[in-house]
């Protein structure tokens, strides 16, 4: 799954189209939806961007294979062009700092940027926006730090009064081939292939409803051991009977380990 | 703009992080130039990056970046129970350097550290000061406990440094611990007795499966024997053992190798040592990445896991059995749980 976290409706507007999701009404805000992806607005600035990424995240449950991305617009010095996309790999607001990790190649600009509460006017020498900490604030309870993107469009030059909605949809519009690139590589690097397949997962299951707590650990433990050491399909039989003695599971879990540990 | 780059990790080194303190230090900039295609962030203190929750330690392996940062005291720890401290009373290691290139399955590293990044401490003469204060005694410092110093000696000429403080105070005996093949970095350098170059070794299809990143046997062979014949104290370590059903197949070979390739009579010492670990590092290993290594039914004994008694002596007996046929028993060292 991708959530998608985005400020304002207008940049949201070139990805609804884009990867053609449909409005939901699951939470108390403006979301969309694909069966892969849900995408979020959250309003303007820190505040906003916090509780709209805890709301949509706690309500989701991502897993470890999810990506977060928080895209928006920002105000940049001249070194970057308007229209130019960049990942953030610092954030920075007052005396914090977050690090996401970029662990994948990219052509993009990486740059730090700052998030600060009100719109910036005045010229500084790094990227500004308001929401890039809230969102890493929010979401680093849920993901590792290279499962979160910062994907950033520069909309000015510290220049806010030119920002208009028409300007935002062209310029997240004009990058979603850098998105989709972007997107791509960085699922190259978080996905995983799941260890078990379904059938061995419910094959697990059955068995340890045969064992106590600690049993079932080592038991788990052993058809990890045997997966990752054979490179083989698990075949395990379940056993005959409904309920084991005490004795008798202790003499199956110990089968069990010496077939698949040997 | 190439929007058609194949999806891929990103190189080693890709981010150079360095703290405010150390940005204007020589090797900084030393670093910064080898690495001038990295992306350099600035940071206020290496722990904001290094200690960072929720990093993923085997997907961060695959690009390991660099920390340059200055350290604080303390500089010398005690050496730890699970390692060798061949009876000094003084037995310290370093902390200058956190983490390592390479990216061994069964290392302890990736239980002790949120990170698979390195960080590199360049106020060198911050250790050398602390390891004054206890040559009085002879002292053992162990410079590549926890990494692997020669692995990254081109960057930062740390194994040298250290070597030639150890030259000028004959108390301080040096173990430099490596599975590199990296003896020409420090080749030109006077040999000394008080210092130990220990190599680790391991079968070829150990290596392949575990020891990611690491040089192969050949390299290291040829390495040791490069060091052996220019008169230094070679230590090979083939510790830890992995034990599994190829075992007879794998190790006692290794051994035979070993000796065709060098003059047993010039090796300082052979040690031999089956894999065991501190169950708690186990534990997080387990989550942290898919090894069969982590998942092995080892027994638990006083917080260590290991083969188990029956495992370990018949390891030790069939390793010592190979062995002594081309050294005395008096230069094997054996590491087995009591
Ligand atoms: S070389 Fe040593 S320190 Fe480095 S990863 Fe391997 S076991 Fe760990």
């Amino acid at each position: 799954m991708l959530y998608i976290i985005v400020a304002l409706s207008a940049e949201a507007r070139g990805l609804i189209d884009h990867f053609k999701l449909v409005r939901t009404y699951t939470l108390p805000y403006t979301m969309f939806e694909s069966e892969q992806i849900k995408l979020i607005v959250t309003g303007i600035g820190f505040d906003n961007a916090m509780m709209a990424t805890s709301a949509l995240l706690g309500h989701c449950s991502p897993s470890k294979t999810d990506m977060l991305l928080n895209l928006g617009i920002c105000a940049a010095p001249k070194n970057f062009e308007i229209g130019e996309a960049f990942l953030a790999h610092k954030i920075c607001y007052k005396d914090g700092f977050y690090f996401p990790d970029i662990l994948f190649e990219h052509s993009l600009k990486e740059s730090d940027i700052l998030s600060v509460d009100e719109p910036a006017s005045e010229i500084l020498n790094l990227p500004v926006d308001m929401e890039s900490y809230g969102v890493y604030k929010a979401a680093s309870r849920f993901f590792s730090t290279h499962q979160m993107l910062f994907f950033k469009v520069v909309s000015d030059h510290f220049e806010p009064e030119r920002v208009t909605k028409e300007l935002a949809i062209e310029l997240i519009f004009k990058n979603l081939n850098n998105l989709n690139a972007v997107l791509n590589s960085a699922e190259y690097v978080i996905k995983k292939d799941p260890l078990f397949t379904q059938e061995e997962k419910e094959r697990i299951n059955s068995i340890s409803n045969y064992l106590t707590k600690a049993q079932s650990d080592a038991f788990y433990d052993a058809c990890c051991y045997y997966k990752l050491h054979h490179k083989k399909p698990l075949h395990l039989s379940v056993p005959e009977k409904e309920k084991l003695s005490k004795k008798e599971r202790s003499d199956y879990l110990e089968s069990l380990i010496k077939t698949l540990t040997l | 703009m190439n929007h058609l780059l194949k999806p891929s990790h990103c190189d080693f080194f890709s981010h150079l992080y360095i703290e405010e303190s150390v940005k204007e230090e020589a090797l900084t900039w030393k670093i910064m130039q080898k690495f001038s295609n990295s992306k350099i962030i600035f940071i206020k203190h290496y722990k904001d990056v290094f200690n960072r929750p929720n990093q993923d330690f085997g997907v961060q392996s695959k690009s390991k970046n660099l920390i340059l940062a200055r350290r604080e005291a303390p500089f010398l720890y005690e050496g730890s129970y699970y390692s060798d401290g061949f009876e000094y009373e003084h037995f310290f290691y370093t902390p200058s350097i956190l983490g390592c290139l390479y990216d061994c399955e069964y290392c302890y590293l990736s239980g002790m550290y949120n990170s698979a990044n390195s960080v590199f401490f360049v106020n060198t003469g911050d250790f050398f000061d602390a390891v004054l204060t206890y040559l009085n005694k002879p002292t053992l410092i162990a410079i590549s406990y926890d990494t692997d110093t020669l692995a990254i000696e081109s960057l930062t000429s740390h194994t040298k440094e250290w070597i030639e403080f150890a030259q000028k105070h004959p108390n301080l005996h040096l173990e430099v611990r490596t599975k590199s093949a990296n003896f020409k970095s420090i080749k030109n350098l006077t040999c000394n007795d008080n210092i130990v170059l220990a190599w680790t070794l391991s079968p070829q299809k150990i290596i392949d499966l575990y020891e990611h990143k690491t040089p192969s046997l050949e390299k290291r062979l040829s390495s040791i024997k490069e060091a052996i014949d220019a008169g230094w104290r070679v230590r090979v370590c083939i510790d830890p053992v992995i034990y599994n059903e190829d075992f007879n197949e794998l190790y006692p070979p290794l051994i035979d190798k070993l000796f065709t390739t060098i003059d047993a009579e010039k090796l300082f010492q052979l040690t031999l040592g089956s894999f065991r670990m501190s169950s708690t590092h186990l534990k997080k290993i387990k989550k942290l990445r898919r090894s069969d290594i982590a998942f092995y039914p080892y027994e638990v004994k006083d917080n260590i896991v290991s083969y188990g008694k029956t495992i370990e002596q018949n390891i030790l007996h069939v390793m010592t059995e190979c062995a002594t046929k081309y050294i005395d028993k008096e230069r094997i060292r054996t590491w087995q749980l009591q």
